[in-house]
């Protein structure tokens, strides 16, 4: 009896501490969190065409930078990743996408410090604290999803877990989300958008 | 003893987290955290009362925060750590909100839980902070500003709670507080003196059945064990009307709201 208690305990431990359980789990964290950061990129992209439409009726004559908002919110939602199987090169490439609308939006937010019209008008200021909430919607979850896959390679990398994962589920090291160039661009500029109230 | 000792040591050596916080988060304990004490003790008291009843009777959880300092960080960092720390809101159903405040810096932040998003939109929280509260910041009375925005909240996110109880932002507030007000305190009052009507009736009803022997003799099990009843039924209202149990309730937060400055 007591034989079955220990050998019970010392493989419950042993299911706990080994990383049998935590590292799937982990793993299902990290796509979990990858899909919250596309669903926000997505509720983004969503603002946008409100959001021209409305600068266009007060600022018709700056068609460069909205075409550009226009044409990059295109290639942003042509790209779409799937969280459970993303390769590190799609997600780079959404990565880049949704970069280059960030500055797209980030040039059109600081034009639009130049029309007082449309700085008064009130769809434009809902549009406005939309985005800012979206764009810290992003952040929050791109955050989440960093310490997610921190979490998951941990699990990979330290002992004893690293030790299950040689030989039961080899995953390999995961890729950290980075921050593209042309989002380090907007993030560098981000006080413009944000709290732009004279 | 150096065992005890030495084996700290490892484990301090395997958890090189121990460094210095660069913000730190009070432990929530209370709906009004006022760390910054820039909220007089009358309203805070009356915030803190409004907001446990509201929780109480299965509404959201809100809490105020002020704090003297962000330390160099941004105010949406500092306020998701703040709410993934505390947890406002019901598991699974993610209806808290943090109204969080630096007065210092000028700061002020509405942080909406995942399932409030809805009701309070990131537009309607800028319109709260810039209708309600900070015109009042403005000319240094966070009390009155952070009452409103209270209760501007409250009466986004639970109409009904707002209405039972005469929570009104001030902007139409007088005719609609008085009459609403008199209508529920009168209402209030019969109903009280009804229900004491009606124990005195039933007291003197048993009474004379006892009297008369239609009731077992063992009457004094019958009283106190109603007597205990009742007796329970008081102090469990008390202890959840005026208790200071406020910790978080699991609830998640996406970082939605909206921020602004003054």
């Amino acid at each position: 009896m007591t034989k079955i208690f220990l050998s019970s305990l010392f493989i419950s431990i042993f299911l706990q501490g080994c990383g049998l359980q935590s590292i799937p789990q982990a793993k299902n964290e990290v796509d979990a969190t990858l899909a919250e950061v596309t669903s926000q990129y997505k509720r983004r992209s969503d603002l946008i065409p409100n959001l021209v439409a409305v600068v266009q009726g007060y600022a018709s004559h700056e068609k460069d930078t909205l075409t550009a908002v226009v044409e990059a919110r295109a290639k942003a939602t042509s790209m779409t990743i799937d969280p459970s199987k993303s390769t590190p090169e799609q997600i780079a490439a959404f990565q880049n996408a949704q970069g280059s609308l960030s500055q797209a939006l980030g040039k059109l937010m600081v034009i639009s410090e130049n029309y007082p019209q449309l700085k008064a008008d009130r769809n434009f200021s809902e549009l406005q604290s939309q985005l800012e909430g979206t764009e810290n919607r992003i952040t929050v979850a791109r955050n989440r999803h960093i310490e997610a896959i921190k979490g998951f390679n941990n699990l990979v990398t330290v002992p004893p877990t690293s030790w299950t994962n040689s030989m039961f589920y080899h995953h390999p090291v995961m890729a950290q989300w980075t921050v593209s160039a042309a989002e380090a661009e907007v993030i560098q500029t981000a006080p413009k958008v944000e709290f732009n109230k004279k | 003893m150096h065992f005890v000792l030495s084996l700290l040591l490892l484990i301090l050596s395997v958890y090189p987290k121990v460094g210095v916080a660069q913000f730190q988060i009070p432990a929530l304990t209370s709906p009004v955290m006022d760390q910054a004490n820039v909220i007089d003790g009358v309203t805070s008291r009356q915030l803190s009362a409004t907001l446990q009843s509201l929780y109480d009777s299965g509404g959201p959880q809100i809490s105020v925060l002020t704090i003297p300092s962000l330390n160099g960080i941004s105010i949406e960092e500092a306020s998701i750590k703040v709410v993934d720390e505390w947890k406002l809101g019901r598991k699974g159903i993610d209806d808290g909100v943090l109204l969080f405040i630096v007065p210092p810096e000028r700061k002020i932040r509405i942080e909406v839980g995942k399932g409030l998003e809805g009701h309070l939109t990131d537009a309607l929280s800028r319109r709260i902070i810039r209708e309600s509260i900070t015109p009042h910041f403005k000319n240094q009375d966070f009390s009155t500003g952070i009452r409103n925005g209270v209760n501007q909240i409250i009466s986004v996110t639970s109409p009904d709670f707002a209405k039972q109880n005469g929570v009104y932002a001030e902007r139409r507030s007088s005719r609609r507080n008085l009459s609403g007000d008199s209508e529920s305190s009168m209402a209030r009052k019969f109903l009280s003196l009804f229900f004491i009507a009606l124990i005195i009736l039933i007291a003197v009803f048993r009474k004379i059945l006892s009297i008369f022997g239609l009731i077992p003799r063992s009457s004094s099990r019958h009283h106190s064990g109603w007597s205990g009843g009742f007796g329970q039924g008081g102090s469990s209202g008390w202890s959840s009307g005026g208790g200071s149990h406020w910790s978080g309730g699991g609830g998640g937060f996406s970082g939605g709201g909206s921020s602004d400055s003054w």
